[in-house]
């Protein structure tokens, strides 16, 4: 008995999901779009200031899906003739990789005018096939209360760090997460861009690092918990741990300048053409003000004005470098690979 | 026996049907299963260069062979933990009732309900250098532990885990046994060590492998734990996979590690199913 | 007398708080955190607030999730109990010539690792036309509890005195009645560890439900680890913190209307 309800939930459950709607019309407007975004205050921010800007304009709705990168990607290899997601957010790689699989669309003005306001560095490099809305550099965070000249350069505070300056009380990003690669190469920039010093010199400063984090929250949990003094970290949210009551962290980019993420947006191919008015909301002077203000990463719109008490926190673009994603990308498997062989 | 070779009319229908009840589970395994196995295993060998690349990079590489073989200790490490913890363990849940019962299933559970990266997160402040193990050393005089990002403390957090898997699997098994055989054993003049080495421990035999069985595969697929709790230096497979399918997205890599601790798990598991069949339902006599 | 009632111990019972402690650490210290009335993660809290549960209880991110866990859960542990029960009964009875191997066969999805699994039925669902259904959603997470349940119930199967069941069989039971009234009793301790694992598993699991989820179908732990991404702060320990007082709810519940010698584990050979 219990085996026949069984089968006839399943065959019911079969049933009502297969019979839902799964593509649109690529003429007629479609009753949504979904649209993808990290979990938490960015989600928010997307429904607040993107999603509200697409549904006024279109009145079509959207759908937020909140994930990772590489979670998005697979969804849309999976299915690439009716992907579930019609404007994704990768990671640089991410979108890279999907480019080249011929996954996405190549915008230009005529679809997402607001893209001329936009700086090369932030679209160019994926061929136009994606556009970051926001910058956001690593720099350094440290206890300003155990530390009190903190390095001016990367160089300074690489050397310092590998001559035991700080203790073992150092955390740093690990060669495997998934900006850890990108990070190497900025590494090698400060000593003449030789990978090999890059891994020296990591191999010199971890005897004194706590732990080379993979994900973001743990290095944060190190050093809300004064496990660690002095990390390099992500600005964004360096602000947002300073600025929740912890004036004792302080955070600042060191010479010459910081490298910087970014969120690629980028329209995939199957998705309606409706859905390039949601990108170009995106990049509008009221959603970048808008989302800058929840999320504190400045935006790449080079128009905005941001009022005072936010501009204070954000580096200016000329602070900023883009690492050259389409060469390292050969490489990341033979530097992953070194990291995992070399750093136990 | 005679009854199999000439079965009588009901019990050999009765026979029939419980046979088929094999197929409902195959069949779905081999649609949910070997489909997106075959998947994965046409893709280990889609990758550029030969057709065996990827199995070769995993087999001519010492570090990689030391990676699958620290992977293999830990699941043994987990399970031998769980097993000496968690058998005591099963003995209580089964014998206790009402309350106490519910208290302890309760609590061999509630771990599992915590997301692992928050129970991670747990373990950091009571294993961690000013944690509460070194707090509760240090008062007592002893020298701070190093627990963290190391073997030992990443087998603490699994065993934490795993021993419901452990517990209960043993307890269900207990709970069949006729508290009626021990009592004999005790009159009949064994002291509560015998008792337990002569009697219970062979009829609870399949509950111990049930319970091994599934601590040591779901260690050995395990990751996330192991990622936050560990660092380079205690490396595993499935946390290699991870790192194939997501920061170097190479489906190929990931997808012949995968199949290479599929078939090592596998055989380890025929191998125990063929030598260690169920039906030790003697006690043994001393 | 219910089975196994001749008590614990005292050293049994020792060691039993002893181990409870060992379970409990990490939770005391996660549910700790989740009542702190700082913005950010401390042990020990620094002030005691209910705010991250309230902020919990009112976010849909969170909330729809949860649900979607509770009917994943619930969904994929029937069907394993479904296909698993009668699978192990069948191996048990029948010395198959190759069942160790069938065994094996049935076991070795637990040899894969999830994340690889996930993968993988990501796209062969797509090829089959599932993609983003609840169906192919169960299906993922049967097919990693199905050997759960299979090995519990094996294990006692195994153990169980097969000739009461011929007994009813020659008396005139028919086979689904000689399961409901004999079987069924006598295996209702593996059944339920097969099911409570099953449960657990399938609401604690990420990688699966992580690539076969759409929009409507997100799990919890897949919406925390998205959130975990990042934001750090208490909400995701006081949804840990809430998890572990539901269950507790629950079993106090069952354990008032029941009484748990009749309900959980109980063989009834007396």
């Amino acid at each position: 008995m219990k085996r026949i309800a069984n089968v006839t939930a399943v065959a019911a459950l079969c049933a009502m999901t297969l019979s839902g709607p799964l593509a649109f019309g690529a003429t007629d407007k479609p009753d949504k779009i979904v649209v993808t975004a990290f979990g938490g205050v960015w989600a928010e921010s997307v429904k607040k200031n993107y999603a509200s800007c697409f549904e006024k304009k279109t009145g079509v709705k959207v759908e937020v899906v909140t994930g990772e990168s590489a979670e998005w990607l697979n969804k849309i290899r999976a299915n690439p003739d009716h992907s579930p997601i019609d404007v994704v957010t990768l990671s640089e790689l991410d979108s890279l990789r999907a480019g080249r699989e011929g996954l996405l669309s190549k915008m230009t003005t005529s679809e997402v005018p607001n893209l001329a306001q936009v700086p090369a560095q932030f679209h160019v490099p994926w061929g136009d096939l994606g556009v970051s809305s926001t910058y956001g550099p690593m720099g350094i965070m440290y206890n300003s209360e155990k530390i009190s000249d903190p390095p001016k350069s990367w160089k300074d505070l690489i050397d310092g760090i590998a001559a035991g300056k700080y203790g073992k009380k150092v955390a740093w990003p690990s060669g495997t997460y998934a900006w850890g690669p990108p990070f190497i190469w900025f590494i090698a920039q400060q000593y003449g861009g030789d990978v090999n010093v890059a891994f020296d010199k990591l191999k010199a400063m971890k005897p004194y690092v706590v732990k080379f984090w993979e994900t973001p929250v743990d290095a944060l949990n190190l050093f809300a918990t004064k496990q660690v003094d002095i990390l390099a970290y992500w600005d964004g949210r360096s602000y947002a741990f300073i600025n929740k009551g912890n004036p004792w962290a302080k955070f600042y980019i060191p010479e010459p300048n910081g490298m910087t993420s970014l969120v690629l947006f980028s329209k995939v191919k199957s998705a309606p053409p409706i859905a390039w008015e949601y990108i170009n909301c995106v990049l509008s002077p009221e959603a970048q003000v808008g989302n800058a203000e929840m999320i504190r990463y400045p935006g790449t719109n080079k128009t905005v004005a941001y009022p005072a008490d936010l501009k204070k926190d954000f580096t200016p673009f000329e602070r900023v470098v883009v690492p050259p994603y389409d060469q390292i990308i050969e490489k990341i498997p033979s530097w992953v690979e070194r990291w995992n062989k070399e750093m136990r | 026996m005679a009854r199999k070779d000439r079965p009588i009319g009901a019990i050999a229908r009765a026979g029939y049907a419980r046979a088929a009840g094999l197929i409902p589970m195959m069949l779905f395994l081999v649609v949910f299963f070997i489909g997106p196995l075959l998947v994965n295993f046409s893709q280990s060998f889609a990758g550029p260069g030969t057709m065996f690349r990827e199995y070769r990079r995993i087999f001519t590489d010492g570090y990689y062979l030391l990676v699958i073989f620290q992977t293999v200790l830990l699941g043994c490490a987990v399970t031998i933990g769980c097993l000496v913890l968690g058998y005591p363990l099963g003995m209580a849940i089964a014998r206790a009732s009402g309350r106490l019962k519910a208290a302890l299933m309760f609590a061999v559970v509630a771990p599992l309900l915590v997301n692992v990266v928050v129970r991670s997160f747990g373990w950091m402040v009571i294993l961690g250098n000013q944690g509460v193990v070194n707090w509760i050393g240090s008062a007592l005089g002893l020298a701070p532990l190093e627990l963290m990002y190391t073997w030992w403390g990443i087998t603490i957090a699994l065993v934490h885990v795993l021993l419901p898997f452990m517990a209960l699997s043993i307890a269900s098994v207990l709970e069949g046994i006729d508290p009626r055989l021990e009592e004999a054993a005790k009159v009949l003049g064994a002291n509560a060590f015998n008792a337990l080495r002569l009697v219970l421990l062979p009829l609870s035999f399949e509950g111990i492998v049930t319970g091994s069985i599934l601590v040591f595969t779901a260690t050995v697929g395990s990751f996330v734990t192991i990622m936050l709790l560990g660092n380079a230096s205690t490396m595993v497979l499935p946390l290699l996979i991870y790192q194939q399918l997501t920061v170097v997205s190479d489906w190929a890599f990931a997808a012949a590690m995968g199949t290479t601790l599929l078939v090592l798990v596998a055989t380890l598991l025929w191998v125990q199913a063929r030598f260690m069949r169920p039906g030790w339902r003697q006690a043994r006599t001393v | 007398m219910a089975a196994g009632a001749h008590g614990v111990s005292r050293g049994l019972l020792a060691y039993s708080i002893g181990i409870v402690v060992f379970l409990a650490a990490p939770i005391v210290i996660v549910v700790g955190v989740a009542f702190t009335s700082a913005d950010f993660v401390s042990f020990p809290p620094t002030g005691v607030s209910l705010r991250w549960f309230k902020r919990v209880i009112s976010d849909p991110e969170f909330l729809g999730p949860l649900w979607n866990s509770a009917k994943l859960g619930v969904t994929s542990t029937f069907v394993s109990l479904a296909l698993a029960v009668p699978a192990a009964l069948a191996l048990v009875r029948h010395r198959f010539r190759l069942g160790a191997a069938i065994q094996a066969f049935m076991l070795s999805p637990l040899s894969l690792p999830t994340i690889i699994l996930a993968v993988g039925l990501l796209f062969f669902v797509a090829r089959i036309g599932l993609a983003g259904t609840f169906l192919a959603l169960v299906a993922g997470h049967a097919v990693i509890t199905v050997p759960y349940v299979l090995r519990t119930v094996l294990a006692v199967y195994s153990g169980v005195n097969r000739e009461v069941e011929e007994a009813a069989t020659v008396l005139g039971a028919g086979p689904f009645r000689a399961f409901w009234h004999i079987t069924l009793p006598l295996i209702m301790p593996g059944v339920l560890a097969g099911a409570i694992f099953s449960f657990l598993l399938s609401f604690d699991e990420v990688p699966v439900a992580l690539l076969l989820s759409a929009p409507d179908t997100t799990t919890l732990p897949v919406s925390i680890l998205s959130y975990l991404v990042y934001n750090y702060d208490p909400a995701v320990a006081a949804v840990s913190a809430l998890q572990v007082a539901v269950i507790f709810v629950l079993l106090l519940v069952l354990e008032r209307t029941f009484g748990l010698q009749r309900v959980m584990f109980t063989s009834s050979n007396k």
